[in-house]
């Protein structure tokens, strides 16, 4: 097989003949390394299935797909992977893995540097290069706070959050990568199984697609206010999301929640009402193409990502959106 | 035979403030809590107890203070806490904390099970059961929500993955972390309440677990913080401070602009 080394690989899993979304979503990023440090980028596949459709490459901006197969994926699911991808990593040394945040990238990724003593930086949101060495950015323990973290162990271990930035890759990147189909042996006798598995049948949160969303805050976090601001979602056809605070005080159901711990949004308009905008929050908001901050503070954070801000009470700007709509 | 539940302290999220001068952490009060999804672990933990009468031990890594969380486990039903505390442990990032943990859990004899929360909220988010089951040698079960069945030589979990259910059977020990929607979370036991404050807490450090000082804290850590720093300033679009009803209006008149409420009927 002809893999470089110290290369950008990406993992990736096939899942029901389609290459999983977080995983096509990863190459951006690290399209990013890629191009910057003059490195090959590898996408890996994990696929149950030994046969691989060519269609799917289409948008896949990397040089190489290489789609592992063996049995034992269906059977043991990220034992086997992690025992398999572990191997590929010990003959073909790449410069730095990129996991999507799945609980499966998670597994395979923890394994590897438990068994090969690596570092790992979880939830990285941006990369920085200086000096040809890469600095990641990641949430802090304290809501408005970011870290910026290196690791000393190579290759490096990197599980992007799910709002991480988003790379355009230059022309000569876009055309179909070549693809390596390579079915991998796990000699290990594995003591676990899968014996059945049955699809979680899950209507799509309905906030991942919506043009137009209304966040609640703690500056509207009663009853009342949560109430009135569901008859204005109805009046200009929105969808309701929160914080955590709001979700966690069961005023919304938790599904609403917008955010690293819920969903990432990106709505034509997103306004927050009495929202201070705590990064946890901010996070999920970030694709957002406008974003209106209503807040009585003038120094809230979520006015740096605002595009308009409204200083003024939430509650009274929602009682008067509410008269002006439901008279007419 | 033993079954080990990991618990971990963190500061109470409400508690954390931010020096902008001095660019650390402050934590004023110093408040530790349980870690929320430790204690849909510890219902799994204890579950496994009642359906093979083994015993279950918490371990939790961590300063002194931390024992009040491990108390706050026995009054659930666990049988032995420890507690592995160190000065040298300050500082350990993921993969430290996993060897801290597996040097510790190799000292335990006759261990079935080792089962802990699927993440912590105060950062290291899910990466710590991989790592400790591939030190530990063990099988990873993650996510699990249910046990099906458990005997002597086998375990039939219920697990959720991404989008599917699966059942997992495992034969023999294995790392399980637990998925934190358990509908069914059990009340401490008011007998247990009582008996607190006499419960002995063991505490073990560096030598008791055999650890190798370069391996854990700060040295034993490939992940260097460079800088911790409040989120900056990226953009600062319009503001306006008007009347609420002037706001209001420009509100409407935003949503139209960008295509809402199309139409006149908009007063």
């Amino acid at each position: 097989m002809e893999i470089e080394k110290d290369a950008i690989w990406v993992f990736g899993k096939l899942e029901e003949e389609k290459v999983n979304p977080l995983s096509q979503k990863a190459l951006s990023p690290a399209r990013f390394l890629a191009e910057n440090l003059n490195k090959k980028l590898y996408l890996f596949l994990f696929s149950e299935e030994r046969e691989i459709n060519r269609e799917i490459l289409q948008g896949l901006f990397c040089d190489k797909v290489v789609s592992v197969f063996n049995e034992k994926f269906k059977e043991a699911g990220s034992e086997a992977i992690s025992l398999a991808f572990e191997k590929l990593v010990k003959d073909y040394s790449p410069f730095a893995v990129i996991f999507p945040l799945t609980q499966e990238a998670l597994s395979v990724c923890g394994k590897l540097a438990g068994k090969l003593n690596l570092g790992v930086c979880v939830h990285v949101k941006d990369f920085k290069l200086k000096n040809e060495k890469i600095i990641m950015t990641r949430p802090g323990p304290c809501e408005d706070l970011l870290v910026e973290l290196s690791l000393e162990t190579s290759p490096l271990l990197i599980v992007l959050s799910q709002s991480h930035f988003i790379y355009k890759p230059s022309e000569n990147a876009q055309k179909l990568p070549e693809i390596e189909i390579l079915h991998l042996e796990v000699s290990e006798n594995l003591p676990i199984k899968i014996t059945k598995r049955k699809k979680i049948k899950t209507e799509e949160n309905p906030l991942v697609k919506a043009r137009l969303v209304l966040g609640a805050g703690c500056g509207i976090g009663d009853r009342e206010s949560i109430e009135k601001l569901k008859r204005l979602a109805k009046l200009l056809g929105a969808e309701i999301g929160g914080t955590r605070p709001v979700c966690y005080a069961g005023l919304l159901p938790e599904e609403r929640m917008i955010g690293i711990s819920g969903v990432s949004i990106s709505p034509e308009i997103y306004i927050a009402f009495g929202i201070s905008g705590r990064i946890q929050h901010t996070a999920g908001i970030e694709n957002a193409k406008f974003v209106v901050a209503v807040n009585t503070d003038e120094n809230a954070p979520i006015l740096q990502k605002a595009d308009l801000a409204l200083i003024g009470d939430a509650k009274k700007i929602i009682d008067c959106m509410l008269k002006k709509l439901e008279n007419q | 035979m033993a079954i080990v539940l990991c618990v971990k302290a963190v500061p109470d999220p409400e508690d954390i403030k931010f020096d902008k001068k001095e660019g650390r952490i402050v934590r004023e009060k110093g408040t530790l809590i349980l870690n929320p999804p430790d204690r849909h672990a510890a219902e799994i933990a204890l579950s496994l107890k009642e359906k093979t009468g083994k015993k279950v031990i918490a371990l939790s890594m961590g300063p002194p203070q931390a024992e009040k969380i491990l108390k706050e486990i026995y009054s659930l039903g666990a049988d032995e806490l420890i507690l592995l505390s160190d000065r040298v442990f300050a500082g350990s990032d993921a993969l430290a904390t996993g060897y801290i943990l597996s040097q510790a859990i190799k000292q335990i004899k006759d261990l079935s099970f080792v089962v802990m929360g699927e993440k912590s909220i105060d950062g290291e988010t899910g990466i710590l059961p991989g790592i400790l089951s591939a030190m530990l040698r063990l099988p990873l079960i993650s996510g699990v929500r249910e046990i099906l069945y458990v005997s002597k030589e086998r375990g039939l979990f219920l697990r959720e993955q991404e989008r599917f259910l699966e059942e997992v059977e495992v034969s023999g020990k294995a790392v399980i972390s637990v998925k934190s929607n358990l509908e069914y979370l059990r009340p401490p036991s008011l007998k247990r309440l009582l008996k607190v404050e006499e419960v002995k807490v063991s505490v073990w450090n560096k030598e008791q677990i055999k650890a190798d000082e370069k391996k854990v804290g700060f040295s034993g850590s490939p992940s260097k913080v460079i800088s911790v720093f409040e989120e900056e300033t990226l953009k600062r679009g319009e503001i306006i401070k008007e009347a609420e009803e002037k706001l209001c209006l420009k509100l409407i008149e935003t949503l139209k602009k960008k295509g809402f409420l199309r139409g006149n009927q908009w007063k």
